[in-house]
């Protein structure tokens, strides 16, 4: 039989207070770091100062919040709503957004395949104001954070409009801010999905970006000949 | 005057201290939440088919930077300065998470990873309480090696939930889950030969009698830190 030895058990005041202070220790652990860091629960504030709630997503809420208390900037429109056929300008019309006189629509289709884990962003160029219709759908549920960056304010003024899990989305869009509008998708499963978007707007230009960086892509406007079905370059 | 002043600081006990730390910081920012990451995920979903070496990988950095395991991996061997000993309660621990690991994935039962891994914290907060001498305290005897053997199965189930995260296909699980239990494996002897070492280092000092209970304390708050965080989790999800 093995004898491990042990120390001599230490007396029962000894113990308890040893144990009350590791208790103490993991609560004030938990309580200033863990639970900030890692779920945005910070009771004491003492997260936010030492700026651990920022690990925990937190910051998202915050865009989120502030992108959802504007008015005039989505219209979402509901499947039974879009007759059978309509152009972006009447859809934009019907949402009540005026076009300036002689305003130039553009159109884009954006396609992309996106494999397991695979994220992907999308952004139109547009000015404050400048209103755009747009129709995504994918083959399966995706998570997507809709958001726009203005160019005055860095990322800090991000602002979220809808986040979740969906497989479609149409609306009419009217940007709040001069800057970068659009989307960031991620494929959540384990098989992958296609994903296709057309928007008309008043946009300038398109990026995308992904694990290699910032792209610029040409708009790729829907039936303008064979090139424009290949749609954007996926890397 | 000012040099056996400052002499603690170049104990043996705090040399491993700082050892232990170094060991515990090692994995960085992933040490708290060993998720399998988001890159290994991405990773083993491209995976179709038999791999044994990323699976054999995946099991060891998931044990070695996997901080619950080491805690209680730590809290087995602290007083065990045997080989025989190590040996014995080890493998108490291996037969118990592998029995769950491999019947977790392929009976595929689920469990609550939060609360599998809360029990994890608990088996650290109860191997510290023993060494502690809390038990003895309480007039209880407990096997140990069951105690051991039967925290062992909650490893093993927390170990499945992680494989079972990865989305493992079906073509080749086999090989991969056992590729992945023998990495586990590696991975623990790889933490053991350093907590063992330091430890029996530690052992020939004379400052280890008197710091073992504050070390061991150390280890129970660990544990209830490991609690807690589950828990809350578990709450907010």
């Amino acid at each position: 039989m093995t004898e491990i030895p042990i120390a001599p058990p230490p007396s029962r005041k000894k113990l308890l207070v040893g144990m009350a202070a590791a208790v103490a220790v993991a609560a004030a652990g938990l309580v200033v770091f863990v639970l900030p860091a890692e779920y945005g629960i910070d009771p004491t504030g003492a997260g936010a100062a030492l700026g651990l709630t920022q690990l925990a997503g937190e910051e998202e809420n915050i865009y989120l919040k502030r992108g959802q208390a504007r008015t005039n900037v989505l219209f979402p429109i509901e499947p039974a709503e879009a007759p059978a056929r309509f152009t972006a300008s009447e859809m934009i019309a019907r949402k009540g957004v005026a076009l300036p006189a002689g305003a130039q629509l553009q159109s884009d289709r954006f396609e992309f395949e996106l494999l397991p884990y695979e994220g992907i962003e999308l952004k139109y160029v547009l000015d404050k104001g400048a209103p755009m219709f747009f129709s995504w759908h994918a083959m399966a549920p995706v998570n997507v954070d809709m958001h726009s960056h203005p160019f005055d304010g860095g990322e800090e003024a991000t602002e979220s409009f809808v986040i979740g899990d969906m497989r479609a989305q149409s609306a009419v869009y009217v940007a709040p801010f001069n800057g970068i509008h659009g989307w960031y998708w991620q494929n959540r499963s384990l098989e992958p999905v296609k994903l296709t978007l057309e928007a008309s707007g008043l946009f300038t230009g398109s990026k995308t970006f992904d694990q290699a960086g910032e792209h610029d892509r040409p708009l790729s406007p829907p039936g303008a000949g064979a090139d424009a079905g290949t749609g954007p370059a996926a890397d | 005057m000012l040099t056996p002043r400052l002499g603690w600081l170049v104990q043996p006990r705090m040399l491993l201290l700082l050892g232990l730390l170094l060991v515990l910081l090692m994995p960085g920012a992933d040490a708290f939440a060993h998720d399998i990451s988001e890159a290994d995920r991405a990773a083993v979903q491209r995976i179709d088919g038999p791999a044994p070496f990323p699976f054999l990988y995946l099991g060891a950095k998931h044990m070695v930077t996997g901080i619950d395991h080491v805690l209680f991996l730590i809290g087995v061997v602290f007083f065990l300065y045997r080989l025989r000993d190590v040996v014995l309660y080890v493998s108490m621990f291996t037969i118990g998470h592998s029995l769950t690991l491999l019947g977790g994935v392929l009976l595929d039962t689920g469990a609550n990873s939060y609360i599998v891994d809360a029990i994890i914290g608990f088996s650290v907060v109860y191997k510290a309480f023993e060494n502690l001498g809390g038990f003895r305290l309480l007039g209880f005897a407990l096997d140990t090696r069951l105690a051991v053997l039967g925290f062992g199965l909650f490893h093993g189930l927390g170990l499945a939930t992680k494989v079972r995260d990865l989305g493992l296909s079906d073509d080749g699980l086999l090989v991969n889950l056992v590729s992945f239990n023998v990495g586990v494996e590696v991975g623990q002897v790889a933490v053991l030969t350093v907590v063992v070492a330091l430890l029996n280092w530690w052992r020939a000092t004379r400052s280890f009698a008197p710091a073992a209970f504050y070390a061991n304390l150390a280890l129970m708050a660990g544990g209830f830190a490991l609690i807690g965080y589950q828990l809350t989790g578990y709450a907010a999800s």
